[in-house]
């Protein structure tokens, strides 16, 4: 015999050998008989297999289909209701919406802070106004002024501010990789500092500029730029096209800031205009060579009372006020 | 019953969460894995439940479940925990209606599974199915897996969680013991043919 076979094992998953237990297939019934005749020894192994190959025949049951697909229709039910509950509690799902709205956050910081509206400062007649900006800049806003500036631009590169009518800077020096320019935005052109305390006037069309400490750039239209050293007073007015220079006391144009009015041989006109332009009075001179008299000195300027009767003395005329407008006679 | 093919194509595709598979895999195995725990539990009503546990577990699970190449002997092992926990909860919490004693006790076999060569012959099924149901629990349960479900003595092992040589010891063990009772049983008929043949002689001759 050709096989040599010696455990249970062997036997029960030799698919011949179940042909034979089965009496399923005549040529390995034979080929069995003849083994078993050859190896009768091997008989008492042959019936323990062939009682495991034959078993128990059970008769099996099937489910009714309706039965199956009802149980399937109950088991999906049960899934859809579950997702349900757990998406409130999903990990997962919570990671992604907490990101999300992290994100979210995020970028409506961001475009507030870019987008973010011009911060704006505006000063009523006889008011002085004290702006800390945020890159630690100051500036004193005189009377019937206003200053705009974004607040984010002013925390990145370049700082500017835009000014109507008058003020005094001083500008902090900032060094983010190289120093960070400050620029003053004027109608009629624009001042460029790194560090310094100057006095911008931007009123009728006319800007001046003096400069108390450091170093500024003016820069009118079209290339028309000047350097400014402490005590330079510089000023160009859009019409005239003309930039003009002179040495000045600084202090004189930048007294108001402590609510003083200094004069250095300042006449009644220029006296006037500050009137005009801080205070909103109308002035009203019935003999014009009034307006060249000269004068200098010093007068407090935090009450308009006050300081018109202060005119009136220095000038030695005779001051009378209906209301906004003041005569001079 | 024909053995369904392994598909391990059909497991990664249902883990991928592919509805058809899954849907698959139910038809292919609702009915088998439903007899064999009505067998265990003797009771519809656990029976569904514990199935739709197990289908729905599946496949809320199914992105951490290991990739299977066999999946009806898996299924198999996953409903017997599956009823094992039951058997468990069932004694912690006193949940009476749950028939304690068909838990955990591995499958009862009735008068209505066995097939016999001649259908009249009820107290040979009667005397088959006593037989078996006194088998110890593990016997049953391979006889069980073994010639009602037609699995491998290989996915029994894995099933059972036991040695495949034990599932051959289990099995031999069962089956010489029904063999002894059917010799038996054989005996005493023929001893009862004597005994009414020596009788009806004793009667003709008296």
């Amino acid at each position: 015999m050709q096989k040599d076979i010696n455990s249970l094992d062997e036997l029960i998953h030799d698919p011949s050998f179940i042909n034979w237990v089965l009496q399923s297939d005549p040529a390995d019934v034979q080929h069995w008989q003849e083994w078993l005749e050859q190896n009768p020894e091997k008989i008492p192994l042959a019936e323990e297999a062939a009682l495991l190959v034959k078993g128990i025949s059970f008769r099996k049951k099937q489910l009714p289909h309706t039965a199956i697909a009802q149980s399937w229709i109950t088991v999906q039910t049960i899934i859809q209701e579950k997702s349900k509950k757990k998406y409130r509690f999903d990990t997962v799902t919570l990671r992604w919406a907490a990101s999300l709205s992290l994100l979210l956050i995020g970028a409506v910081i961001l475009w507030l802070s870019f987008y973010q509206k011009n911060l704006s400062y505006t000063t009523q007649f006889g008011e002085i106004k004290e702006i800390g900006l945020p890159d630690g800049s100051n500036v004193i806003l005189n009377a019937n002024s206003t200053l705009t500036f974004n607040p984010a631009t002013l925390e990145s590169t370049v700082r500017k501010v835009h000014l109507e009518g008058e003020a005094y800077f001083h500008v902090v020096r900032k060094n983010l990789k190289a120093p960070v320019k400050f620029i003053v935005l004027t109608e009629n052109g624009e001042i460029e500092v790194l560090g310094t305390q100057f006095n911008v006037n931007s009123r009728h069309g006319k800007t001046s500029v003096v400069l108390n400490s450091g170093k500024v750039k003016f820069n009118a239209e079209e290339n028309q730029n000047t350097m400014l050293e402490p005590g330079d007073m510089v000023e160009y007015s859009k019409d005239s096209k003309a930039l003009t220079m002179q040495k000045v006391d600084p202090e004189t144009h930048s007294s108001w800031r402590n609510h003083k009015l200094k004069f250095d041989d300042t006449s009644l006109l220029e006296l006037t205009r500050i009137l005009e332009d801080n205070y909103g009075l109308k002035v009203v001179i019935e003999n014009q060579d009034l307006l060249q008299e000269k004068i200098t000195g010093e007068i407090s300027a935090k009450n308009v009372d006050i300081l018109l009767q202060a005119v009136s003395k220095l000038f030695n005329i005779q001051v009378n006020q209906t209301g906004k407008t003041v005569y001079f006679n | 019953m024909a053995t369904l093919p392994c598909d391990i194509n059909l497991w990664k595709a249902f883990k991928k969460g592919d509805q058809n598979a899954f849907h698959t895999i139910y038809l292919q195995h609702y009915n088998s894995l439903y007899h064999y725990s009505l067998k265990v539990t003797q009771s519809k009503v656990v029976t569904e439940d514990c199935l739709q546990n197990l289908f729905v577990n599946l496949w809320s699970n199914r992105k951490n479940l290991s990739d299977v190449s066999c999946i009806k002997p898996y299924l198999f092992k996953a409903l017997r925990r599956d009823l094992k926990r039951i058997s468990y909860s069932a004694e912690t919490t006193k949940n009476k209606e749950i028939l304690l004693s068909h838990l955990a006790t591995g499958p009862t076999f009735s008068q209505e599974d066995m097939v016999v060569e001649d259908e009249t012959k009820q107290y040979v099924k009667e005397q088959m199915t006593e037989t078996l149901n006194r088998l110890p629990n593990r016997q049953r349960e391979v006889i069980y897996l073994k010639y009602y479900e037609d699995l491998s003595y290989k996915e029994i092992a894995q099933i059972m969680g036991i040695h495949y040589q034990s599932v051959i010891n289990l099995l031999f063990k069962a089956m010489t013991q029904l063999k002894k009772k059917e010799n038996l049983q054989k005996l005493i008929t023929l001893f009862n043919i004597i005994f009414i043949l020596v009788v009806d002689c004793f009667l003709i001759f008296a």
